[in-house]
């Protein structure tokens, strides 16, 4: 009897501690997989927030902007409608229509908090001049911040 | 003598002789009432309650010291229409202790009659028994008590080993997580150096240029990159005199396993020669560049501009 009890408690000691590391190990593995799955959407959400960024149509100038500014920050925003704004005048006379496609995205950072991906865009642009359209090519840096469940724009560099 | 079983019931109608130590029992005690005397083992057990000693019966000689009963005595007494025979004494048959056989009925003439039906019965009115079963009850006590503990135990031993192979599976997965996420700092670090050598030559000292950028590349790559350096990049640069600068703006991981990652990479190359008007021309480009661990090291095994 004494021997069982012996047994019981040896092996529930090994249970506890076995069991103890390896709620740690899927705890730890499931933040890892939640943040390779992080990893995976914000490469996803920069090229396409880039995108829209970098495309744009003279016809519905207003609503190109709006669709970029809806992805990011109140104060990313602010900025960027100010910005584009001034051009907004600029691409109307010259009629100027922009595509846009992501060739590569590549994470630089990520917390799960925070990410900066770089995106390189491939764009075709009309204008009054050149109506066949000039191909370019886009390096973008961009900024992503997590505001709730989701990853806003805070910053756009072109590099 | 008689028996109690263990509710206390007096069963001294059918007497069950038992020899103690072995010792033969009184042949008066066969004599006594022969169609209801038992035969038990000698080294057998006692089962009933042995701080209450048997009684002796009307039948019993008072003399005989009656050890504590043994249990096989319950096979006979639950059922008392079923006869058996107890043959007492140092003939007396032994069986292993525990697994008592009806025994032999004796005939009307004292002759012992074997009788299988009586025998059947016996044994399944034994087995049906809500008495302790001689022999097996001593068997099965220690089992009842450790019962639980042992289920308890094996419970947590499956539970354990369970523990055990979920650990085993999620320390391979964070090990695999710890290498990749190693793998993606090596490899950038490496992917953005690398490549800025790979971009970084001079006229004046090609071949130690290119010595110094196939350092870092695999040996596949090496070779490609030998060759195109060898047939367009060495001619073109002694012939307009060039000098060039590389440099990278940014890096970014593409993929990246333990051994294996694609960067992305923003470079910068200021292009000096003697063809161009001005001092200098900053050529900014995008490169994929493919790199992989050999020999412990992150090196060039690809690289692709846009």
């Amino acid at each position: 009897m004494r021997r069982g009890l012996a047994v019981l408690i040896a092996v529930v000691l090994v249970l506890v501690a076995t069991g103890g590391f390896a709620v740690i190990g899927v705890r730890h593995a499931s933040h890892q997989n939640s943040l390779n799955d992080e990893r995976a959407q914000v490469a996803l959400l920069a090229g396409r927030y880039a995108v829209d960024f970098t495309s744009v149509d003279y016809r519905h100038l207003q609503a190109d902007f709006d669709a970029a500014a809806k992805n990011a920050t109140a104060d990313f925003s602010k900025k960027y409608l100010a910005t584009v704004q001034a051009f907004a005048t600029l691409y109307t006379k010259g009629q100027v229509v922009q595509t846009t496609s992501v060739d590569l995205a590549g994470v630089s950072s990520l917390t799960s908090t925070s990410a900066v991906v770089l995106v390189a865009l491939k764009g075709v642009a009309t204008n009054t001049k050149t109506k066949l359209g000039t191909q370019q090519l886009f390096r973008m840096q961009i900024s992503l911040t997590k505001v709730g469940d989701r990853w806003l724009t805070n910053n756009v560099v072109p590099l | 003598m008689t028996e109690h079983d263990e509710s206390g019931k007096d069963r001294s109608e059918f007497v069950a002789v038992t020899p103690r130590g072995g010792e033969p029992a009184t042949d008066e005690a066969v004599a006594a009432e022969p169609e209801d005397v038992a035969v038990t083992e000698p080294a057998a057990p006692p089962v009933d309650d042995p701080a209450e000693p048997s009684q002796s019966a009307e039948s019993e000689p008072p003399a005989a010291p009656t050890a504590p009963e043994p249990a096989t005595a319950s096979i006979v007494a639950e059922r008392p229409d079923v006869p058996s025979l107890d043959k007492t004494g140092a003939d007396a048959p032994r069986t292993d202790p525990g697994v008592r056989l009806p025994e032999p009925e004796r005939d009307a003439d004292g002759g012992v009659e074997v009788s299988v039906r009586v025998a059947a019965e016996g044994m399944a009115a034994a087995l049906s028994s809500a008495a302790p079963v001689p022999g097996l009850e001593r068997d099965a006590e220690p089992t009842r008590s450790a019962g639980p503990l042992a289920i308890v135990t094996a419970v947590c031993v499956v539970l354990a080993l369970a523990a055990a192979v979920l650990l085993a599976v999620t320390a391979r997965t964070n090990s695999h997580h710890r290498a990749v996420a190693a793998a993606r700092t090596a490899a950038l670090d490496a992917a953005k150096r690398e490549t800025a050598v790979a971009l970084t030559y001079d006229y004046r000292s090609l071949d130690a240029d290119f010595q110094r950028a196939e350092a870092g590349m695999s040996r596949k790559f090496r070779a490609n990159y030998a060759r195109t350096a060898a047939s367009s990049v060495a001619p073109l640069a002694t012939k307009t005199h060039a000098i060039t600068t590389g440099t990278i703006a940014a890096g970014g991981v593409v993929s990246a396993t333990p051994d294996t990652a694609r960067i992305l990479v923003f470079a910068n190359q200021t292009v000096e020669n003697k063809l161009l008007n001005a001092t200098s021309r900053l050529d900014r480009s995008v490169i994929e560049v493919t790199m992989v661990k050999e020999n412990g090291r992150w090196v060039i095994d690809n690289l692709q501009p846009f």
